[in-house]
């Protein structure tokens, strides 16, 4: 698993790749979490280079939803490839997270508001 | 520098055993008993022989009486008994202890010494009394008997120390002695051999050669310590008096009191071979230890330091306490130089090392040894150690241009990339630490980090052993949770499988029969695997048969479950459930998928598969009041009698095979699509092998069924 972050204007972009099981979710914890603890509050995460998703994985942007959201911030998820965006849609945080199809689209998000 | 200590366990031994048969089964006492029979006969036969000669009437006799072969004849027998008898005693294999040995053959010596002393002494008050004439051969005979033996015993006590060790080539050389030894008894009956005797003195050249050979075979001497070189100086010095008292007795006094006739007899070779290997040796013995007993210390260093590994791998597993152990570490450390040393632990927090023990010396002396400098950060870093041979601190402002001690030599501890810590020997004198002092501290420095290795792999694999019972317990009592019995009823039928890919897994399904038609159904996965999901899977457990008891609603159970579980699970953590209830009067079914896979409906009928994937969020997902909004209807659905119901966790569809590629839906689907038709059990087996024949290896993720086949 490999992370890549780019500060935006706006928001910050985290660039996964590799498979996000239960191992390299804490990795993803621990950066987010550093983000958070920074101020950072507007996520982008591409997931465009993630082929698996585990709970783990998807605990983690769990345990950080209502922290963003009570901060005023949000978390954008781009690129899910499918078997990615049908784990999401199957535990329901497609109702939770924003889920877009591009980084552009993405970045977007962040400008309308 | 010497050191002066005791080392226990300084035995040079070796045992056989004491009496070995003979090759016709006789014991070896048989042939002891013999040897000193014939022994006694030889020398009396001898004995008789010079007193019937020496009768009265008999004065100026040129030759025995008996003729000059059989008198020799004798004379060499005496010599073999003489031989075989006592070297087989001095020879037998008893523990090698060199101070012992010599001892019995300076007793041997001294007995020696007093009889040919008494011979002498009689000698010369008879000499002159015609009456006593036959006293002087007598006399001899006495003497003769004596000094064989003091020599036969010298040499076969020096072969022992010659074949320390034995080796193949000292035992071929110790043989060619005894070889030529036995030859020169031959040469006794020169007259009689005729021209070999031409040949008599060529015996000299070889006999000269291989006794060179063995007299400086002195390897035992190197085994000693300081105090053993010192008693067995001594005694070899005795010894060799001894001999020089011996030869001076039998060379000059004997022969003249015999007369010329019998001189002949006395100077033999035999006796010469004896005497100068005895002679030899201890002279050169003698050489040896006084010339390595300077040196015995090196030796003694080398022998401690083997002792010592064993005193700091001994403290390690004894004690298994880190003070002990340095403790011991530097005691041993000081043994090899005169120095004063302390041990500094690594502390990784302030990145420096801590002053542990410290062996004479006060804080304040070592913080004015160390200066400004952290040399247990450096040697950490360098992984090696580090030497000042001449420390100076003159030119550092405030500080004295002389610093006590000059020396100091700083050695790292490490197991393995572990680094415990550094010892640090300070010493007075400039350049006070030669490379074998260090090569010594490296190596007990290396030895104690492969102890304090070794310890700590003991400790971790009891550790390890308590956690694999542990979990064996874990497994028992989580198996435990699921149903062991699922109802039977002649309308539905249940099938359920659990497998966990770790000792314990966060799947769960349970079934709980309200009425003889109501059951309440749930499958349910925790996030994560292990240890964590199997307790958040116990409390699951808790919460459905809690709600289950209730007369309330599908929705109103996913409710309540998901605040019940807001309480309790873990940050992070959250649970895929799907719960029914399934009335078999009315043949219905309400269902509420929370976030978990969707449950398949194989329709009798038309033989077809239906997936109901209509559903909410799962649980512990949003932990306040806000998951309501999220909350739909439940599905409802009207069975026919061979319907059945498929519920299974993500563990199925998410298995991969070696292509990486997901079991999927599909497949699920078409297997029960096919199958649907036979009974639960039957699919449900179906759908396990066909999960782990798909499977490139071991399942890495709990996998949960539970097959619900719809009756009449």
């Amino acid at each position: 698993m490999e992370i890549s972050r780019t500060n935006g204007p706006s928001f910050i972009t985290l660039r996964l790749s590799g498979d996000l099981d239960a191992n390299s979710s804490a990795f993803l914890d621990a950066e987010i979490s550093s983000l958070l603890a920074s101020g950072s509050y507007n996520l982008h995460v591409s997931l465009a280079d993630v082929a698996y998703i585990s709970s783990a994985g998807l605990g983690v942007f769990i345990s950080y939803l209502e922290d963003i959201k009570s901060h005023g911030g949000s978390l954008v998820l781009s690129g899910l490839q499918p078997g990615v965006l049908h784990v999401f849609q199957l535990l329901g945080l497609d109702k939770l997270v924003s889920i877009v199809s591009t980084e552009e689209a993405a970045s977007q998000m962040f400008s309308i508001q | 520098m010497t050191i002066r200590h005791r080392t226990p366990n300084r035995q040079f031994s070796f045992i056989t055993s004491k009496f070995r048969p003979l090759p016709g089964g006789l014991p070896a006492i048989f042939l002891l008993v013999s040897l000193i029979l014939l022994d006694i006969v030889m020398w009396t036969s001898l004995l008789l022989m010079h007193v019937s000669d020496a009768m009265p009437g008999n004065i100026g006799y040129t030759e025995p009486s008996v003729g000059t072969f059989t008198y020799r004849l004798v004379l060499a027998g005496f010599f073999v008994a003489q031989t075989l008898l006592w070297g087989r005693i001095f020879t037998r294999n008893e523990k090698f202890e060199v101070v012992e040995r010599l001892w019995k053959l300076f007793f041997v010596g001294m007995m020696a010494v007093v009889g040919v002393l008494i011979v002498l002494f009689l000698l010369r008050l008879t000499n002159g009394l015609t009456l006593m004439t036959y006293f002087p051969g007598a006399l001899f005979c006495f003497g003769l008997f004596f000094y064989s033996l003091f020599l036969v015993g010298a040499v076969f006590t020096f072969q022992r120390f010659i074949l320390y060790p034995r080796t193949k080539r000292k035992l071929w050389f110790w043989n060619a002695y005894l070889v030529l030894l036995a030859f020169s008894v031959l040469l006794l009956f020169d007259q009689h051999l005729g021209e070999i005797t031409r040949f008599r003195y060529w015996i000299y050249g070889p006999m000269v050669a291989v006794v060179i050979y063995l007299v400086v075979q002195v390897k035992w001497v190197s085994y000693l310590n300081f105090t053993q070189k010192l008693r067995a100086l001594g005694l070899i010095f005795l010894i060799l008096v001894i001999q020089i008292v011996l030869l001076t007795a039998a060379w000059r006094y004997v022969p003249d009191a015999l007369g010329d006739p019998w001189k002949e007899g006395v100077s033999l070779e035999f006796l010469n071979f004896l005497v100068s290997l005895s002679l030899g040796y201890s002279l050169s013995s003698l050489l040896v230890l006084f010339f390595t007993l300077p040196t015995t210390s090196l030796f003694e260093q080398k022998s401690f330091e083997i002792a010592s590994f064993n005193k700091i791998n001994h403290a390690i597993q004894s004690k298994l306490d880190f003070s002990d152990i340095i403790d011991t570490l530097l005691n041993v450390c000081l043994y090899t130089s005169d120095a004063r040393a302390w041990f500094e632990i690594w502390d990784p927090e302030k990145k420096a090392g801590v002053v542990k023990v410290a062996k004479r010396l006060t804080l304040a002396d070592i913080a004015e040894i160390k200066g400004e400098s952290h040399y247990t950060a450096k040697v950490m870093e360098e992984r090696k150690y580090h030497l000042i041979r001449n420390m100076r601190r003159g030119i550092l402002p405030g500080r004295s241009p002389m610093v006590k001690y000059r020396s100091l030599l700083v050695v790292p501890v490490f197991s393995g990339s572990e680094f415990y810590g550094a010892i640090h020997l300070a010493a007075e004198p400039v350049n006070a630490f030669e490379e074998f002092n260090i090569q010594s501290v490296l190596s007990y420095a290396e030895q104690t980090g492969i102890a304090l290795e070794n310890a700590k792999l003991v400790k971790e694999s009891i550790e390890n052993e308590r956690f694999r019972e542990q979990f064996k317990i874990a497994k028992e009592i989580q198996q435990g949770l699921l149903p062991s019995t699922l109802p039977q009823s002649p309308k539905v039928d249940f099938a359920g499988f659990a497998q966990s890919a770790y000792e314990v897994g966060g799947d769960y399904y349970d079934i709980f029969q309200r009425s003889p038609s109501l059951y309440r159904i749930a499958i349910g996965d925790v996030s994560g695997k292990g240890t964590k999901a199997a307790f958040h899977m116990a409390e699951v457990k808790g919460i459905f048969q809690a709600l289950s008891q209730l007369n309330i609603s599908v929705r109103d159970f996913i409710l309540n479950t998901n605040r019940a579980l807001a309480a309790c699970l873990q940050k992070g953590s959250f649970l895929t459930l799907t719960y029914l209830e399934l009335d078999t009067d009315k043949r219905s079914v309400e269902l509420l998928r929370a976030g978990h896979c969707p449950t398949l409906w194989y329709r009798r009928k038309n033989q077809c598969v239906e997936m109901l994937s209509e559903g909410t969020l799962g649980l512990g997902i949003i932990r306040d009041d806000s998951f309501e909004s999220y909350l739909g209807e439940p599905t409802r659905l009207e069975y026919e009698p061979g319907d059945m119901l498929v519920l299974f966790t993500d563990g199925i569809p998410e298995t991969r095979n070696e292509q990486n590629e997901e079991f999927g839906f599909q497949r699920i689907e078409q297997l029960v699509k096919t199958y649907g038709h036979e009974s639960a059990l039957a699919l449900i087996q179906r759908l396990v092998l066909s999960v782990q024949d798909f499977a490139s290896k071991d399942l890495d993720d709990d996998v949960t069924m539970l097959v619900i086949k719809l009756k009449d």
